[in-house]
């Protein structure tokens, strides 16, 4: 049984980039595995053997198979001894749980939403991401003052939960990356800007991002 | 300083009824305060100092405060010493739990909670529900339904979310689907999920924690 991991997944993915940037970082042995969004490749039977939820990513390890890229990243953290990313502590982890749970509905439920009605269903098709009702425009703007202001505490912060990076950075930073390829203007959020720039210097983000960025220059 | 978890929240929101319910049936010391949903208490400047996220439930025990129902439940295991519920040294078994725990939010809370609020919270304060939304939820719940029975329960082979033995996955699950109850929701086309809702019921704290939105299903029948 290999002990490398595969990953499987699209860059386009939000939480695909997040784990696969989360790996190439810690210089973690991985596969990736392209799994196609566009082609819907997710749905076939094939895939659902992998991941019955028919989500990505979905990451393979020593025969077990992890599913949801917050489960996974936590997972990673531990296994691979990397506790600094997620906690040592109780209240360290909670700390960087209080942002993983939040994000669900504090910002991607609405930064999806917009992303898919800018780029994924005109390109792809409402039968692969039908999300119209959602008031993405609205909620976008919320989620994003309660990153500057909550978890960044105005620039006071310098990553989400403070001072040190953890797997919360890897997943927002992943998240709001997506808005870049619909060209969302973030001028208005400094403490976010700037974040995004540290964030940017960390190894991994050329090829995580590779996909958004050759998507962004396209807009 | 208080050795009392002090419980913020309404038992109109789902994730607080979780709360409160591990919390008895665990016997851990508590004192709650009503934020009124209905007042929009949560919404106001003072409660935003305890919350700057506007939502319920938060916890506070001793200096600490926490938010996110999840993160809470997770805290609690711990800090109770409970891991039968959730262990943060158990990797493996963690990762199931924890597997549900983020696939719930836009899994199943999206539409639940989102039907829960169209039907029933925005009549009360005189608002018509958004078509398009409740259309949305009303797609989203039978397919949420079926990955909870088909996969979490596994078709029936599993007693609990993730296996024989509950967890926190199963405490946020029921409350987040037996809100529905007070839509006079149909839940006979799911039989597996209707026998792990029979087998929640029998948890200590269960009546306690379910109270109000018992007494709002009962209301909706007459």
């Amino acid at each position: 049984m290999s002990d490398k991991i595969i990953l499987y997944g699209d860059l386009i993915s939000q939480p695909v980039r997040a784990v696969y940037w989360f790996l190439v970082f810690n210089k973690i042995d991985f596969e990736l595995h392209e799994i196609l969004l566009g082609k819907k490749e997710a749905r076939t039977e094939e895939s659902k053997k992998i991941n019955p939820l028919q989500k990505m990513p979905a990451l393979k390890y020593k025969g077990e198979i992890y599913i949801e890229s917050h489960n996974i990243l936590r997972f990673l953290s531990q296994e691979f001894n990397l506790n600094q990313y997620y906690g040592e502590t109780l209240l360290e982890k909670t700390k960087v749980d209080t942002y993983l749970d939040w994000m669900h509905l504090g910002i991607r439920a609405y930064s999806q939403s917009l992303f898919a009605q800018k780029y994924l269903m005109p390109k792809f098709g409402t039968d692969l991401y039908n999300d119209k009702n959602l008031n993405a425009e609205e909620g976008v703007p919320i989620g994003l003052k309660q990153i500057e202001n909550v978890f960044l505490k105005n620039g006071k912060n310098k990553y989400i939960v403070g001072d040190r990076l953890t797997i919360a950075d890897f997943s927002c930073y992943s998240e709001l990356k997506q808005l870049e390829g619909i060209k969302y203007d973030f001028s208005p959020y400094k403490a976010i800007e700037n974040w995004k720039k540290q964030m940017e210097s960390l190894d991994g983000y050329k090829e995580a991002n590779v996909k958004i960025n050759q998507l962004a220059s396209q807009q | 300083m208080s050795n009392k978890v002090i419980l913020f929240g309404d038992l109109m929101s789902q994730p607080t009824r979780a709360v409160l319910w591990f919390m008895i049936l665990n016997k851990i010391p508590y004192e709650f305060r009503l934020i009124s949903i209905r007042n929009m208490e949560q919404r106001s400047k003072e409660f935003e100092k305890i919350n700057p996220f506007k939502k319920l439930p938060v916890i506070q025990y001793e200096n600490q405060r926490l938010f996110e129902s999840h993160t809470i439940l997770r805290w609690l295991s711990q800090q109770f010493k409970l891991p039968q519920y959730y262990d943060y040294n158990d990797l493996n078994n963690r990762c199931k739990v924890d597997m549900y725990l983020d696939w719930h939010h836009l899994g199943l809370r999206k539409a639940t909670a989102g039907l829960f609020f169209q039907k029933f919270i925005l009549p009360k304060f005189g608002k018509s529900e958004s078509e398009d939304m409740v259309k949305d939820a009303e797609l989203n719940i039978p397919r949420a339904f079926k990955e909870i029975e088909s996969i979490f329960l596994a078709n029936g082979n599993n007693n609990y979310l993730i296996g024989d033995q509950v967890t926190i996955a199963d405490f946020s699950c029921y409350c987040e689907i037996n809100q529905l109850e007070a839509l006079n929701f149909d839940f006979k086309p799911y039989p597996i999920l209707t026998n792990w809702m029979e087998r929640m019921k029998q948890f200590n704290g269960f009546e306690e924690s379910h109270k109000i939105i018992h007494k709002i299903a009962s209301q909706s029948r007459l």
